[in-house]
């Protein structure tokens, strides 16, 4: 039995050296500053630019990308205890959060109870992990990685085109050693998005459980530092399904933005210049470009020069 | 809690030990605290249900042979409705409630459930893991009790641990009193010989489970996720796949559950006896879920007539045991459609046999060719209606097999490795063939009498399969849901 568990852990160990899935390396340290939100903000929002661009107010650091998906990071009681259990304990009140958000971090099953819906957040990676910080984080690997263990002798094929930072951003790239993504993969790509949005919203409501959720971290990270809200851009035909689904979502966010003093930043309204691969995730320039502009609306409201508004280019 | 979970590799052990610690007047208390923390592993409350069947049916079955002839049904069927009530209440009331409401959809009334108006939605009802297995168990001993086929328990212990003993509790095999109860009580010796068999088929059944069955899944899952997106090839070999899932699923947990029996000197009863084997759709129900099935032949099937009376009679009778099977393993319509199609499989072969006998008399096959194209026959036949039992609906499992028709591309690499695909079937091929050879119930003869030196290696080469071969991502046995 001892040569069993082991040789197990051997190979879990060997494993995390190399590629593991797209959110191990979100797991792998203490976070002095956080971006929160669902996939747009796992590949739009990029950690080290963030740091660098804003060395000068001293945040604290490491900035780590801890933005899942869909499945995984809607805002709920699961998230936020993993928030918590994320950050590095410290009293300086200098951490920085910055929220991305979207009607799709607000979405839950019709007809689902705060239970329900507490219940099925648990069975994600972040319901099933309780060790949020360790290097090799075994415990993340034991609970949640699904595949076979004899992906860790050989180096894991991830798609040539994304990089996972240590940071935890998911940079996907457009061109990559002269091999570009082709347009038609990504009208098909684009397509099937589309199609999961259309058919998944018909199952979805905007849940009063996840704006409470949302309430009570908007707080907890307030007493921390500096909390700022962004939406990030993404093909019109993705922002007209969401905004469907939720008409009034801007107008929520913007009272939010107003009743808790947290600026909010909407790059939706005029998306020209940023290039998606599917229709909703950004592209590594792309990336790039939003978060650069960030930092500069960020700087801004920080230095008290202008108040928040919308990014018009 | 799962037998494939870190948690029951450390409980069999500490019961194990404890068993054989305890001396055997108290046994029954060791292995009944044991099967109670099994159960309540993840949700205590559930016990209550688990409770009331043993007390109503202990109590019901003492009072069967106390009262006069007269009352002696009553207890009976106290008994029956108690337990039905239970499992229809928790397994079936929010199905029935579903099905009102879409009955009333279609006369253009909407009663369904509104989220703002907070009105209860009975799909909240949790469903009691193992539900389906004890309650038939339980019942099972108070009709033997009042058909006076056994007199009743007397000891409240050994019969509350005959209803709750954890091997088989919560997805059987669903067991009858004559058998069980009796290796119970028996006074169990220390056997190495017995306790390393059952570690085997411990270890077999994990094997089936991790490696096999959950592998054949993560395909399932992607073609049955999205037929439409995944059409033509893939889902043939999905359907293909699933009838191999669900039984190597199945008696992967039989498998652990006889195994884990075994090391305590209990000899729980076979639930699978190579049926993919079967050359006919009547021979496979007697080898697919023994227990399930003996159950439904001996206490619903033969009461109703059985195969003897009319046709119509039979071709009745046929219908509503298997509209039951279906029931039994879902609240949905899909398991009914299933079960019917698979009683409608058995009337035509039964209608159909005096004609095949003489065809093939008339063509001279030899009984080889014959069971091979019966053999071929079925594992078509049975993954038809297999189609319904995988979809979450009927308009689902019909969206498949119109999608199945697509066929314009030849591309079946769904889950983007060959090397997982090429897996899938030679593992197939594999646990066939060791089923053909051995059984599920005697796998440990292959590995118990070859040399030290041969069996070393095998213990090492398991070792390497299942930790680098595992699938973490499935879990759950496919029949803890019923």
């Amino acid at each position: 039995m001892g040569v069993l568990i082991s040789f197990y852990l051997a190979m879990v160990y060997a494993l995390s050296q190399g590629y593991v899935d797209d959110y191990y390396k979100k797991f792998t340290q203490p976070a002095g500053s956080l971006i929160i939100g669902l996939s747009t903000a796992s590949e739009g929002l990029v950690p080290d630019m963030i740091e660098k661009d804003l060395k000068s107010f001293d945040f604290e650091g490491p900035m780590v990308n801890f933005a899942l998906d869909g499945t995984q990071s809607r805002f709920g009681n699961v998230y936020f205890e993993g928030i918590k259990k994320k950050l590095k304990q410290t009293t300086t009140k200098k951490q920085l959060f910055i929220l991305s958000v979207s009607p799709g971090s607000f979405a839950a099953q019709k007809y689902s109870s705060d239970e329900d819906i507490n219940k099925m957040d648990k069975n994600s990676i972040l319901g099933k992990v309780t060790d949020f910080t360790s290097n090799p984080n075994y415990n993340y690997i034991i609970n949640t990685y699904g595949l076979p263990l004899y992906n860790a002798l050989h180096s894991e094929d991830q798609w040539n085109h994304q990089t996972t930072h240590d940071n935890g951003w998911n940079e996907t790239q457009w061109v990559i050693q002269g091999d570009t993504i082709a347009e038609s993969d990504m009208k098909y790509w684009k397509w099937l998005t589309l199609r999961y949005f259309n058919k998944t919203v018909k199952d979805q409501v905007v849940s009063k459980y996840r704006k409470n959720s949302f309430i009570e971290l908007l707080n907890f990270l307030k007493a921390k530092g500096t909390v700022m809200l962004v939406r990030l851009p993404a093909d019109k035909e993705v922002l007209s399904i969401e905004n469907n689904f939720w008409p009034a979502f801007d107008a929520y966010i913007e009272g939010i933005s107003k009743t808790y003093q947290v600026p909010y930043f909407n790059y939706t309204y005029k998306p020209h210049g940023f290039k998606t691969y599917d229709g909703l995730h950004l592209e590594s320039e792309s990336a790039k470009k939003v978060t650069k502009i960030l930092t500069t609306d960020l700087k801004d409201h920080l230095l008290n020069l202008n108040n928040p508004k919308n990014y018009t280019p | 809690m799962l037998f494939n979970s870190f948690e029951f590799l450390i409980f069999l052990p500490i019961v194990l030990i404890g068993f054989y610690l305890t001396t055997h007047k108290y046994r029954w208390l060791w292995l009944l605290a044991a099967s109670y923390v099994f159960y309540m592993f993840h949700t205590p409350e559930l016990i209550l249900l688990l409770l009331i069947s043993t007390v109503v049916d202990y109590v019901c079955a003492l009072q069967i042979v106390k009262v006069s002839k007269t009352h002696k049904k009553n207890y009976a069927i106290l008994s029956v409705l108690i337990n039905l009530g239970m499992l229809g209440f928790f397994k079936y009331f929010s199905f029935f409630t579903t099905s009102v409401q879409e009955i009333f959809m279609f006369f253009g009334l909407n009663i369904s459930p509104n989220e703002t108006r907070g009105s209860y939605n009975f799909n909240q009802v949790l469903l009691p893991v193992g539900i389906s297995f004890y309650t038939f168990q339980t019942i099972s001993y108070t009709i033997d009790v009042y058909r006076g086929k056994i007199q009743p328990e007397k000891h409240f212990g050994y019969f509350a641990l005959y209803v709750s003993f954890f091997p088989q509790l919560v997805a059987g095999p669903i067991e009858r009193a004559a058998r069980l109860l009796p290796q119970l009580k028996q006074k169990v010796l220390v056997n190495i010989e017995a306790i390393k068999q059952g570690l085997i088929m411990i270890a077999w059944g994990l094997f089936l489970k991790v490696v096999v069955a959950d592998r054949l899944g993560l395909y399932v899952d992607a073609a049955f996720g999205d037929p439409e997106l995944n059409h033509g090839l893939p889902l043939y070999i999905a359907a293909f796949f699933f009838a191999f899932q669900i039984y190597y699923d199945f008696s992967a947990y039989t498998a652990i559950a006889i195994g884990a029996a075994k090391t305590m000197g209990v000899d729980l009863m076979q639930n699978f006896n190579r049926p993919y084997f079967s050359t006919t759709v009547g021979q496979f129900w007697t080898r697919w879920h023994i227990s399930l099935m003996e159950w439904l032949k001996d206490y619903v099937f033969i009461p109703m007539g059985g195969s003897k009376g009319s046709p119509v009679n039979i071709t009745r009778n046929i219908l509503v045991l298997f509209f039951i099977v279906g029931l039994w393993h879902g609240a949905n319509w899909t398991f009914v459609v299933w079960g019917l199609l698979n009683a409608l499989l058995l009337i035509v072969e039964y209608v159909t046999n005096p004609f095949r006998k003489k065809l093939f008399l008339a063509l001279k096959l030899p009984q080889k060719v014959i069971d091979l194209l019966g053999w071929s026959a079925l594992v078509v036949c049975l993954s038809i209606p297999l189609v319904f039992f995988r979809s979450p609906s009927i308009a689902d499992a019909l969206g498949y097999f119109k999608n199945m028709g697509t066929i314009d591309t030849l591309h079946i690499n769904i889950l983007g490795s060959y090397f997982e695909l090429g897996l899938c079937f030679m593992l197939i091929i594999m646990v066939q063939t060791i089923h053909y050879v051995k059984g599920n119930d005697a796998i440990y003869e292959l590995v118990t009498k070859p040399s030290r030196t041969v069996r070393w290696s095998i213990y090492l080469a398991y070792m390497v399969v299942v930790v680098l071969g595992a699938i973490h991502s499935q879990n759950s046995f496919i029949y803890f849901q019923f």
